[in-house]
């Protein structure tokens, strides 16, 4: 057994965890070692003293209960500490209310759905109000006329042509009763359904339009992907790219795609709108709903929806939920275009925890960030807690540089280990209040980090190390725009600005990859 | 019924005990897989203790004493228990005894040398530190309570054991070093 090895043991030993392989191991290696004897001895020592000292602590300055206590008996000693037990909870609770408190305590609403664009638009004034961003609980919609853009919570996401009469059923689930809608449902979303008069449309992952008139039935053309339609006979029928059907008293038949009409989607509503910032908004739109199916994304988070109750912020890439970040402090804001949502992050508890498992042979990291000061020596971007073996710190260094930072030895003997990576400066407070595109690519090696400023390589203005090579690299709990659990006590490294997306892959993206992606999302 | 000499030959042990009880708990605490097996063992080395106090020579080491009369607790109690998963052999249980009674006065000064060091960590380190260690306490609760994932907390938890080894063992040579 190496050091390495005995030493996880033996922490696992104090922390009562130990398996009956591992018990048999730790035995072994004690029989045969006197240097593992003596450890092994040191930390029973440790592990004893601070069992006694734990006893008598005065752990915060409002628990300094009894000071005699520590002449008295154990048993009220015991009592004591017990006491502070719960002082301590509560200190912490009520100290770093900020940290850690990932997923919802806050109010959950019903909400299945939510309009997140608006062409000119008109609702029926029945039921719930629909504001844009705001949660639609499960009902009947009506939209008199204009056109509308629904995202559903399951993924999915329609264009609805007013007039038209929707009713919203579950995150996954609605009947178009009447009017024209055209869907769009990322792989994540599939089994997505949409119910008509008498027919089932289950969605396999695709864009498929659908017209319902009351009298005559339902035209169904599928644009890219699957679609599965099931009538009243029960006979499930699977329509692909470019093939129509139409829906009458429940049957299902096949047609000329040339019979259905038009379907306007979410571009053409902005077209009609006529508004440059709202065309760039729906093309970035497209193209993040293009970029969260991407095989190589380890996460995606496209900022967009958030309420100020939103507490989670949506891992849009196909790994789902579990990846998931908590939203702490952090307030929403306007992101890069006027309905885009964005989060502001300004004091000194505002960050989103992310727990993101895994070892990663390269990565690439970008976010579109609002720069308002670069208050500190480092201002966070996306930083691990703390900074053991091969974590990633991504920050922007007072001067106005992006900073790429990660050790194979974690934070021992930061000068001989640590690889840095200053970017030649970008910013100057001259461009406080701009949104910069800022990635940052990483693959193993000598040489492989390289860092983009809206879309183009910059080079590098200082770092150390850089001629070591990189290895593997590892997130786990991490911070966007903080850094919890830090190194150095008085690490302070909050950032003062605005983030509206932020995605990591697990391989360097090509630098015409990064540059589109600049392109795309340009403000 | 306890005559004067008795009384005093009471505080004497009370004292010495008292003064010798850390270093013994730790003793026994590297003999025995867990907490609840140092205590159980604890409370009959100090009643075996009393019981052979008169046989204790006043001029020798209180504590080399006491660790011997541990050790044996520590083989007779492991004998109870010797079906259960986790007791260590004998023979090691005698190897390590010996080692960390010879030690017994570093091991002391590591133990004087943590209080300075557990201020030298982090606020926040300090209090998980604390909040592990309070008696009776199952570390997943303490984790719970503090609202952290458990494999969080053990890590926050073994990083801050390593750096108070680290201190300690700072401050152990420096103290060396001032004497010299």
């Amino acid at each position: 057994m190496n050091r390495e090895v005995f030493d996880e043991i033996c922490q696992r030993w104090l922390n009562g965890e130990l398996s009956d392989e591992q018990f048999a191991a730790l035995q072994e290696s004690l029989r045969e070692k006197p240097e593992f004897r003596r450890e092994f001895i040191r930390l029973a020592n440790l592990d004893s003293g601070l069992r006694d000292l734990a006893m008598v602590e005065d752990v915060a300055p409002e628990v300094t209960l009894f000071p005699a206590a520590k002449t008295l008996r154990a048993g009220f000693l015991a009592m004591a500490a017990a006491l502070a037990l719960l002082a301590v909870s509560v200190a912490l609770f009520l100290k770093q209310p900020t940290a850690d408190s990932v997923a919802g305590d806050a109010p959950r609403t019903m909400g299945v759905a939510v309009v997140t664009a608006e062409a000119n638009a008109v609702w029926e004034e029945n039921g719930q109000a629909i504001r844009k961003g705001a949660p639609l609980e499960p009902g009947v919609l009506r939209l008199e006329s204009g056109l509308a853009q629904i995202d559903f919570f399951g993924g999915a996401s329609i264009s609805l042509s007013g007039p038209a009469e929707i009713e919203l059923v579950t995150r996954d689930k609605a009947v178009l009763n009447h009017g024209r809608l055209k869907a769009e449902v990322p792989p994540a979303a599939r089994g997505f359904e949409i119910l008509t008069g008498d027919v089932v449309l289950e969605d396999l992952g695709t864009t498929f339009g659908l017209a319902v008139d009351e009298n005559v039935g339902a035209n169904l053309i599928v644009f890219d992907g699957e679609v599965v339609a099931t009538g009243r006979d029960g006979k499930p029928m699977s329509l692909t790219n470019g093939q129509s059907a139409s829906l009458i008293n429940g049957e299902t038949k096949r047609q000329p795609p040339s019979e259905v009409g038009d379907f306007p989607d979410i571009e053409d509503v902005f077209a009609g709108s006529g508004n440059r910032e709202d065309l760039r908004y729906a093309n970035w739109k497209e193209a993040s709903l293009e970029l969260r199916q991407d095989p190589r994304l380890i996460a995606y988070y496209d900022f967009e929806n958030l309420t100020p109750v939103s507490r989670r912020l949506k891992n849009r890439a196909v790994s789902g939920s579990e990846l998931d970040g908590g939203i702490v402090g952090a307030r929403v804001a306007e992101g890069r275009w006027g309905d885009k949502t964005a989060l502001d992050f300004r004091l000194e508890g505002d960050r989103v925890r992310f727990d993101i498992p895994g070892e990663f042979d390269g990565l690439t990291l970008f976010a579109w960030v609002r720069i308002d000061a670069l208050d500190r020596h480092l201002n966070s971007l996306f930083v691990t807690d703390y900074f053991d073996e091969y974590e990633v710190h991504w920050q922007l260094s007072g001067k106005g540089a992006l900073h790429f930072a990660t050790s194979p030895e974690g934070p021992e003997d930061i000068q001989e280990h640590n690889r840095r990576y200053y970017s030649d400066v970008f910013w100057d407070p001259g461009k406080s209040g701009q949104w910069f595109h800022l990635a940052t690519t990483v693959r193993m090696g000598v040489g492989g980090v390289t860092h983009y400023v809206n879309g183009e390589a910059v080079g590098f203005s200082g770092g150390t190390q850089m001629h070591k090579p990189l290895a593997r690299l590892r997130i786990g709990e991490a911070d966007l725009s903080n850094w919890s659990d830090p190194i150095w006590e008085t690490a302070l490294r909050t950032l003062n600005g605005r983030i509206d997306e932020f995605a990591i892959f697990q391989e360097p993206l090509s630098a015409e990859e990064i540059r589109m992606i600049y392109e795309n999302g340009k403000p | 019924m306890l005559n004067d000499s008795t009384d005093e030959r009471y505080e004497q042990f009370v004292s010495l005990f008292t003064r010798h009880e850390p270093g013994l708990r730790a003793f026994v605490r590297s003999l025995v897989f867990s907490w609840d097996d140092a205590n159980e063992v604890m409370q009959n080395t100090g009643l075996v203790l009393w019981r052979k106090f008169d046989s204790f020579d006043q001029k020798t080491d209180f504590m080399r004493w006491a660790c011997v009369v541990a050790r044996f607790e520590v083989l007779a109690w492991r004998r109870d228990k010797a079906r259960d998963r986790h007791v260590f052999d004998e023979d090691l249980v005698n190897l390590l005894a010996e080692e960390a009674a010879e030690e017994h006065e570093v091991l002391a000064n590591e133990r004087r040398a943590l209080e300075f060091c557990l201020r030298k960590l982090s606020e926040k380190q300090r209090r998980i530190v604390i909040a592990a260690y309070e008696p009776g306490v199952r570390l997943n609760q303490v984790a719970a309570a503090l609202g952290k994932s458990a494999t969080a907390f053990y890590k926050t938890l073994n990083r801050a054991r390593g750096g108070l080894l680290k201190c300690i063992e700072g401050q152990v040579i420096a103290e060396k070093g001032d004497r010299a």
